[in-house]
Order: C-alpha cells, then sequence, then structure tokens
C-alpha cells in the first residue's frame, strides 16, 4: 500500500503516468528530478502520508528505497 | 467475527485510517462498510483521500461489489473511489459531489479537483469541458501548492476542451531573488481561478537586475504587461545593525525606483513590487527592531517608504509580503529547510497565500474586482430564523455567537462605506425579513444600507440575477454569502460567475471567509469609489420604481432632479479619468485604453474636446461618470471615446451629453458631429446609441466599426431630459 502511494506521489511530481520506481532508482535516473522537483517530491510526500522531513533526512536520501524507509519509520512511530 | 468490532474501533480512531482499512479489507464488506459510517458525516480531506483509495482497491473484488448510492459523505467518498477506479467518471464526479460539504477549504478544493479530474479522463470532449468550472473552484479554495500545482498541470492539459474565455489575459513576468519556479505555477493556477490567463516569464535565481537593466532579449521579445519583483530582504545585505540607516533607506528606495522606471521604459508595464518581511529569527532579537540601525527596523522604514516611492508613481504597486507572511505564519513563509535544499522562497506551504495574494491584486488591476455582495439573513446575519423565532428571539448581540454575528454585520457596513454595495437575498417573507432592522437593538445594518432587498420564496439564481440586472452589473461582480450549503451549491451550479463565500460553521469565521476571496480587493480608493454604494442603492431604487411604471419613464428621469457638470479634463481627476477609461466595458463606444500618462497629457489639450462628467442627483452624488473624447479637426468635431459608467446608465445622460458637444462644435466653428461604434463583445446594446440620437450611418468598416455622422445644428436642438447643465459649452 506504501509503496502505491509513493508510486502515485511520483507520477503525479514528474507528471508521468507510465513512470516506474523501484527501490533502487535515485535521481540520476529519472531526467526530471532535479532539486526542485525534490522540493515538490517532498511536499507532496509530506500532504500524502501528513509527516514532516527534516533537512537532514532529505539530504541523506540517495534512492527510493531511502525515501521509503524514512517514512515507514516516521508512520511507524506515530 | 470476534475482531469485527475491534477493527471498526481500530478504523474509526485511527491516526492512519487507510493503514487501518488495509487490514479490514481482509475480513467481510459489511464490516467495511459499516466501518466507513463511523468517519461520521464530516469526513477531513486525509479521511476522504484514505476512502477514495480504499473505494479504488475494492474495484479489483470478485464478485463485483456494489454500493448504494446516498448514505453519509463517508459512503461517497468511498463510492467515487469504487467508480473511479472502474472508469466511470461522470459516476465517479456525481459520487463526489453527493459528499457535498464545503466548509473546510482543503476538503472542498479536494473535492473540485476530483471531480474535475474525473471528467477529464472522459473520453468526450463535451464531458471533458465540465470538468472546468470545478476546475476553476478547485483553484480558488486551493490552500496547499500540491493542489495547486496539480490544477495548473490538469489545466494544461485540458486547454482547448471548451476552456471557457478568460475574464482578463495578461502576460506577467515574475523576475526576483529566490527560485520562483514553484511559485510561477501556483500564480498562473490562482490567476486561472479568477478567469484571468496569465502567460509567465519566470526569471532566474537572483537575476533581476540583469534581467531589468541588461538587454534581455528573452523578455523583450515575452514584452509583459506586468513585472512582479519579488524581493526578499535578505538580498539587501542589510547589517545587523546599520551605522548609517537612512543612508540604507534611501539607498534601496533610489535603487528599486530606477527599476521600476525602467521596466516602464522598456514595455510600459505595470510594476508590482513587494516590500520585506522582518524575518522572525534576528540575532538581535527584539533590539533588532528597537534599535535605529536595526534590521528590522531598517526594514519597516524601508517598507514604509517604498509606499510613499509607489504612490509618487503611476503604474507602481506594493506586493504586502510582510502581511501575507504575518498571515500565515512567519515561521510558515520562512522555511530554512527549503531556502536550504532549493533556495525557496517562501516556503512551500506560504507559497498560495503569495499566488492568490497577487493573483488578487492582478483582478484589482484589471478592473475585476467584485462590486456587490449578496447576504442571506438567518443564520447569516444573526443566529435562528426570524421567520420562526421571532425579533425576540434571533440570536444578535449577548451571546458569544450573537456577539460573532454583530462584529460580521459591522464588517459589512464597512465594505459598503469603501464602495461594496450591499444586498439582502432572502428566503422570507418581506415583512418578517425587515422586522429584525426595524426593532432589534443590537442590529448595525439597516435597511438603507442595502442597495437591494429581495425577500421571497423565488430560487435564489433568480434573485440573483435581478440583483445584477437591476444594479448593472454583471454575475461576475457578485458575491453571494449563505450559511446554507445547499443554496451556495445551487448558485454555484447555475451560476458559475458568481463568487460563492465557502462560509464556514463559525459566524466568528464569517468577516475572515469574505475577506479571504480577495474578491473587494482594490489597489486604489477614488472619491467615486467611496461615493459608490450610495449609487448603487440608487440604482436599487431607480430600478424599483421604473419597473413599477414603465410608462413614465421619462417623467421618473426628470423627477431624478439631476445636475450635469461637465467640465474639461483636469489634472486632480486623472487617477478616475485612468480608471473609468480602462474600466468601462459596456457603455465604451471604442474601447479604447490609455495609460495615464495619455489620460494626463489631454489636460489642457487645445485640439480636443475632451470632457468629463459629474452627476448630482435627488439620490446622492455619484461623483465622475463619463467621459467623451472628441477631436477638433476643420468642419467637424470627430467623437473618438464616450464611455459612461454603468452605475447611471438609462437616465439619458448620453443626451445632455452629445448636446453638449454639438454646441461645442459649432462654437468651434464645426458643421458636421461624428463618431465612431467599435463592436465588442461587452458594448453591444450601444450599438444603435448613435442612431438613437439621431445620427446617421455613413460608413461600416470590414472590422465591423461603424461610423455615424449627423449636423451639430439639429443634435445641438434636440429635446434632452430636464436636467441642470452647470458647465460652459467653450472649446
Amino acid at each position: 500500500m506504501l509503496d502505491s502511494r509513493v508510486l502515485r506521489v511520483f507520477r503525479e511530481v514528474f507528471d508521468d503516468e507510465q513512470l516506474a520506481v523501484s527501490d533502487t532508482t535515485s535521481a540520476r535516473d529519472v531526467p526530471d528530478w532535479d532539486s526542485l522537483a525534490q522540493v515538490k517530491l517532498v511536499i507532496a510526500l509530506e500532504q500524502e502520508f501528513d509527516v514532516r522531513f527534516s533537512t537532514t533526512e532529505i539530504g541523506t536520501w540517495a534512492c527510493v528505497g531511502d525515501l521509503k524507509r524514512a517514512l515507514r519509520s516516521k508512520l511507524g512511530a506515530a | 467475527m470476534r475482531d469485527r468490532d475491534a477493527l471498526i474501533e481500530r478504523l474509526a480512531s485511527a491516526g492512519d485510517p487507510l493503514g487501518a482499512a488495509v487490514a479490514v479489507l481482509g475480513a467481510d464488506l459489511g464490516s467495511l462498510l459499516e466501518a466507513t459510517e463511523r468517519f461520521g458525516a464530516r469526513p477531513s480531506t486525509r479521511h476522504a483521500r484514505a476512502l477514495v483509495d480504499l473505494g479504488g482497491s475494492l474495484a479489483a473484488r470478485t464478485p463485483p461489489v456494489e454500493l448504494v448510492e446516498g448514505g453519509t459523505p463517508a459512503r461517497s467518498w468511498l463510492r467515487a473511489g469504487l467508480l473511479a477506479a472502474r472508469g466511470e467518471h461522470d459516476a465517479a464526479c456525481d459520487a463526489a459531489a453527493s459528499a457535498a460539504y464545503d466548509e473546510d477549504p482543503e476538503l472542498r478544493s479536494f473535492r473540485e479537483l476530483f471531480c474535475a479530474r474525473q471528467l477529464a479522463r472522459a473520453s468526450d470532449a463535451a464531458t471533458r469541458s465540465r470538468a472546468w468550472p470545478h476546475l476553476r473552484r478547485a483553484a480558488l479554495a486551493a490552500i496547499d501548492l500540491g493542489t495547486l500545482l496539480t490544477i495548473d498541470r490538469l489545466r494544461g492539459k485540458l486547454a482547448g476542451d471548451g476552456q471557457p474565455s478568460a475574464r482578463l489575459r495578461i502576460r506577467l513576468a515574475v523576475l526576483g531573488t529566490p527560485t520562483l519556479d514553484l511559485l510561477a505555477p501556483a500564480i498562473r493556477a490562482a490567476c486561472f481561478g479568477r478567469g484571468i490567463s496569465a502567460e509567465l516569464f519566470v526569471g532566474g535565481y537572483g537575476l533581476y537586475q540583469q534581467e531589468l537593466l541588461g538587454p534581455d532579449p528573452r523578455l523583450d521579445a515575452f514584452a509583459p504587461e506586468a513585472v512582479a519583483l519579488l524581493i526578499d530582504g535578505s538580498s539587501l545585505g542589510v547589517a545587523d545593525e546599520s551605522p548609517d540607516p537612512d543612508a540604507v533607506v534611501a539607498r534601496e528606495v533610489e535603487r528599486l525606483g530606477s527599476l521600476w522606471r525602467q521596466a516602464q521604459e522598456r514595455w510600459n508595464c505595470t510594476v508590482f513590487q513587494s516590500n520585506f518581511v522582518v524575518p522572525a529569527v534576528d540575532p538581535y532579537g527584539g533590539l533588532s527592531a528597537s534599535l535605529p540601525g536595526g534590521r528590522a527596523q531598517v526594514l519597516r522604514r524601508l517598507g514604509l517608504e517604498l509606499w510613499s516611492a509607489a504612490a509618487r508613481e503611476s503604474g507602481v504597486h506594493i506586493i504586502d509580503v510582510d502581511q501575507l507572511a504575518s498571515v500565515v505564519g512567519k515561521t510558515v513563509w520562512d522555511d530554512p529547510a527549503a531556502w536550504h535544499a532549493a533556495k525557496q522562497l517562501p516556503g512551500p506551504r506560504a507559497v498560495p497565500t503569495l499566488a492568490h495574494g497577487l493573483a488578487g491584486m492582478l483582478q484589482a488591476a484589471g478592473g475585476l474586482s467584485a462590486k456587490c455582495l449578496v447576504v442571506d439573513l438567518d443564520n447569516t446575519l444573526w443566529g435562528g430564523v426570524v421567520g420562526d423565532d421571532g425579533v425576540e428571539g434571533i440570536e444578535l448581540g449577548d451571546t458569544p455567537a450573537g456577539e460573532a454575528y454583530v462584529a460580521f454585520q459591522r464588517y459589512l457596513l464597512s465594505l459598503s462605506r469603501r464602495g461594496v454595495a450591499l444586498a439582502v437575498c432572502s428566503k422570507n417573507d418581506d415583512a418578517a425579513a425587515r422586522a429584525p432592522f426595524r426593532a432589534h437593538p443590537e442590529m448595525v445594518l439597516g435597511e438603507s444600507d442595502f442597495a437591494r432587498f429581495i425577500a421571497n420564496w423565488e430560487p435564489k439564481p433568480d434573485n440573483l440575477r435581478g440583483i445584477a440586472k437591476a444594479l448593472n452589473i454583471g454575475l461576475d461582480r457578485i458575491v453571494f454569502v449563505d450559511d446554507n450549503p445547499m443554496e451556495r451549491e445551487l448558485v454555484r451550479r447555475t451560476l458559475p460567475e458568481v463568487r460563492v463565500v465557502d462560509l464556514p460553521l463559525d459566524p466568528a469565521g464569517f468577516p475572515g471567509a469574505v475577506a479571504g476571496t480577495l474578491a473587494f480587493e482594490m489597489l486604489a480608493l477614488t472619491g467615486e469609489d467611496r461615493q459608490r454604494a450610495a449609487s448603487f442603492r440608487a440604482m436599487g431604487q431607480l430600478a424599483a420604481e421604473s419597473s413599477a411604471s414603465p410608462l413614465t419613464l421619462d417623467a421618473f428621469i426628470d423627477s431624478l432632479d439631476m445636475t450635469v457638470d461637465i467640465a474639461p479634463f483636469r489634472e486632480q481627476d486623472v487617477p478616475r479619468l485612468h480608471q473609468l477609461v480602462n474600466k468601462t466595458n459596456q457603455f465604451n463606444l471604442t474601447t479604447t485604453r490609455m495609460s495615464e500618462v495619455e489620460v494626463r497629457k489631454l489636460v489642457a489639450d487645445e485640439r480636443f474636446y475632451a470632457r468629463s462628467v459629474r452627476l448630482r442627483d435627488r439620490f446622492g452624488d455619484h461623483g465622475l461618470v463619463a467621459i467623451l473624447i472628441a477631436r477638433h479637426v476643420p468642419t467637424e468635431l470627430r467623437v473618438e471615446q464616450w464611455l459612461m459608467s454603468c452605475r447611471v446608465f438609462g437616465r439619458r445622460l448620453e443626451d445632455v451629453m452629445i448636446a453638449h458637444a454639438a454646441e461645442a462644435a459649432l462654437a468651434g466653428g464645426a458643421v458636421m458631429l461624428t463618431g465612431v461604434y467599435k463592436p465588442t463583445d461587452k458594448n453591444g446594446q450601444f450599438r444603435d446609441l448613435y442612431e438613437r440620437l439621431g445620427f446617421s450611418l455613413a460608413r461600416e468598416d470590414a472590422d465591423g466599426s461603424l461610423l455615424f455622422t449627423a449636423e451639430a445644428r439639429a443634435i445641438a436642438a434636440r429635446q434632452g431630459p430636464k436636467v441642470r447643465v452647470v458647465a460652459p459649452a467653450t472649446r
């Protein structure tokens, strides 16, 4: 369920209904994934899951898997 | 089954209802449906979102799940999700619409966006085109950035499918110090909600000076009609403590002023300049504001100086970002994480506030501000139902809610004093509706504060049309305030042009809800604006009287006791003249727009007969309401522009004006009077004006322009209405 919600957020932010992401997908793999898209992504994830991310967390994401781990730990803690 | 109650309990109280619902999905459908009812009649946006997801996952079930219509909003959302996942877009939209409950702007924008997306996915263009009103309302209600960005994307994708024509098109360059790429689509969406089609040029991070001063071919090609300059206070290099604060303030005002002039010289554009947000966090703390050279004190002084500097220029307006930041909260406005990650300012959560604020200013600059607020009575101006509870039984004053209604009435009274017309539209017997105004001691508003007082049992959309007609304004100039969600929904659906306020349940929030629409925002306030409410009241009465006895309209006009003051253009009238030239759409025979500079040039230009008209009558002073500009050419006076405020239509003021022009023509040695009519979408009702005034059609051009001529002597001799004219009939 978390996977499908994360995927939906990615498709929305990158405006690509066919976009596929796996846990190993990183910013290098998605052409439009720049610092601005990163901000959009954070906003959209924060809205979707009702959480807040810190600068440190955002800075350490190397791939989608990292992002999901951060999400899971927040949701679990809530 | 043993777990059923526990599951329902978990779902109903879950912080993450979706996660809990996943668990329930393993259980039987009956439990699931029962559980959704526990979300109650007022699901939050998060619940609605979760329910849509849940409904979507039901679509994969075998045997197929069927959900009947009706039930709580929670059930409707579940059904909407199910239908959406099955591709039944139209039905999904209807299901979401039946979950109506719109007091919360976030949920309202979610619902409208859901409907718009469903309709936008339909295969036929006719259904897709029905997405527009939903999308527009979603944009008006949207308070979060993600929603605005989605709306902007959907708007782009839908473009072409029966898109309603824009009230205003504008090329806006957004330049400044922070990254502006997130702000730009949000501005476009906020403008779209207000019927403004904004084409944007987005400046580079920190490049505004180069873009404004250097030759920038891209910007020149774009030729902005408006430039928004968003300059972050921290970019000014104001020290923690300035040794010479006066010099800092003077330097910055001078520097920004020269940028404005540069922009205006290059593109003849309107400039919107942000002022400066005093930072929430300053190393000097409170000292920053108390020390003469403290950053906070310098930025505040600079802000005040900017207002004065802008007032000295024409076409420069200040975006009060310090106020916007205060309203949204400076810790939200200034989001250090977003700044460090992407040089984003304001913070993502504050971007919608700025986008709506700027869109509201563009609306005001385009002359599209609302003019009339139509208000319901029961549970809107007072608590309770006067028809049932009696004058003594209504809640007004005394109790906390009663005080809130009094405060709302005070707010409305102040609105009317600055030129907003008020009207009543209530489902009531007329006598019952008027009783509190006559007998309740706590009433702030009186019957005479309303331009129209409509209390009957007719459908409200019909009454709103009647009010618009009586006041001679478009439906898009009306804001509708009603506590009843069903009335609001009916008006939204039947009169999409009317701005319907999402009124909260608590009357304490009514003034904030009206203010939040920004519909009555204006960039300047002329004497005429202050007079306008009185004019509208006169018009309302005029409409009532003239419909009562249409045969005696001329007699009625004569009885108005009109005094018409026809004067050459004067320096002190330039702001109002400029406003009238650019805002008048109906009685505007050539719809030629002019800059303030061009208007000013007509003051004392001997080649022109340029006259402004002021009107007084027994209802009050209407101020400067009409303009006629004609050019003296040998043997002829050629009327090039003629326009009149819609507030004073139907009084034969046009007869008085043209007769005066004819006399001026004769005095100047001219024989003929000529006039041009150029058709637009708005001025059709004045196509035959010249003919009605005794002119003959001389020529019709390919673009539809009509040229009329008449002998000046004949026009001057025509019988006009009975008025007192105070004006010299000279050149």
